[in-house]
């Protein structure tokens, strides 16, 4: 009964923090493009910056111990990469009034994808008997038929955009669909479980980052893009996933850690 | 030897989980205790109280864990007790 409250409780957190961000920056493009684009700037501070420290202290807490242990070490890598990503976006856009892509944040928002990757393979690896070529298969068709419309959208624009920009972009929908199967498999395999909930935030996460990802494309290409624009609420809502993923998975293996540590007293 | 093949069991079960990752390890622990008021080792006689807790914690994921426990334990297989447990952990 008190674990049920507790998750509702953290559902409502959860819906709270997305609608409230979500105002924010909507309130913030209201005002005008040069408030949304310092508000935004500014929350993509603390937003990614939650995921994280709550990854570093989750990962901290598993000692490298077994797959979950190195599982989770890559998404505090992840974390950390997108966290830096999203810092040398700001200082480059307020303070050097530099064009943020392409950009140097690309190469840490690039080398997040396999650091997730990774962390996807070794959280899903101890359950590999369970993974049938059945359930890859759908996970990949589902990933590739979201994939070739995105890809086709990104080359096929009409943009004044050079050849290296157009590539760049059409890395992170290939990259998005990639990191997309193994999430796909996680809520499947999970299926009611209490790890469950971590591995459907981590799938609509990513379904953000794709739509996310497509919009933004479009938009850069089309130059109607700046900081602050609706469709980086996605970016935002998937890193609030995220987060509460870890959260979540904080909560469920917050056993009296301590009392075991000490074996002996288990004999 | 009934201790002997309880620590056959308790190794299988416990070399299992370790390798998952200590944390869940721990969590199972925590639950068998919290839900059913034994230890690893009591998963012997009472195989159905540590499959409920993985399928508390890891859902359908938890049938390849017992998979897992069960591989640990084929060699072993052909003495009746412990066919008797994998055949009960696998119910």
């Amino acid at each position: 009964m008190q674990e049920r409250l507790e998750k509702l409780k953290s559902q409502k957190f959860l819906l709270f923090s997305l609608i409230s961000t979500g105002f924010a920056i909507l309130v913030a493009e209201y005002v005008g493009k040069k408030t949304a684009m310092v508000f935004t700037n500014w929350i993509f501070v603390p937003i990614p910056g939650a995921m994280l420290v709550l990854s570093i202290i989750f990962a901290k807490k598993h000692y490298i111990s077994g797959d979950h242990g190195k599982a989770w070490i890559a998404f505090a890598i992840f974390a950390a990469c997108w966290f830096i990503a999203e810092q040398i976006w700001l200082v480059e856009e307020l303070f050097y009034d530099q064009k943020t892509f392409p950009s140097s944040a690309d190469f840490f928002y690039i080398a997040g994808y396999p650091a997730y990757f990774v962390f996807a393979i070794l959280y899903l690896k101890p359950f590999r008997n369970s993974i049938t070529k059945k359930t890859i298969l759908i996970a990949s068709l589902i990933a590739v038929a979201l994939l070739v419309p995105d890809l086709y959208w990104t080359l096929e624009n009409n943009s004044d955009e050079d050849q290296f920009s157009i590539i760049l972009g059409a890395i992170y929908p290939i990259s998005d669909s990639i990191v997309l199967v193994p999430a796909i498999i996680g809520v499947k395999l999970f299926f009611g479980g209490k790890v469950n909930f971590l591995w459907v935030l981590m799938f609509f996460g990513i379904m953000l980052e794709v739509i996310a990802d497509t919009g933004f494309q479009y938009f850069s290409l089309d130059n109607s893009y700046y900081t602050g624009h609706p469709v980086d609420i996605l970016f935002l809502w998937s890193y609030i996933l995220f987060s509460f993923g870890v959260y979540d998975s904080m909560k469920i293996f917050n056993s009296k850690m301590n009392f075991y540590r000490d074996k002996n007293s288990l004999r | 030897m009934k201790d002997a093949r309880r620590a056959l069991v308790t190794l299988a079960i416990e070399d299992t989980l370790l390798k998952v990752g200590q944390i869940s390890y721990y969590e199972v622990l925590d639950k068998l205790y919290e839900n059913y008021d034994c230890y690893v080792s009591d998963c012997y006689d009472h195989p159905e109280y540590l499959s409920q807790v993985l399928k508390e914690l890891y859902g359908s994921g938890s049938l390849a864990i017992i998979e897992s426990i069960k591989q640990y334990l084929a060699e072993a297989n052909t003495q009746e007790e412990i066919a008797k447990f994998i055949l009960k952990i696998s119910e």
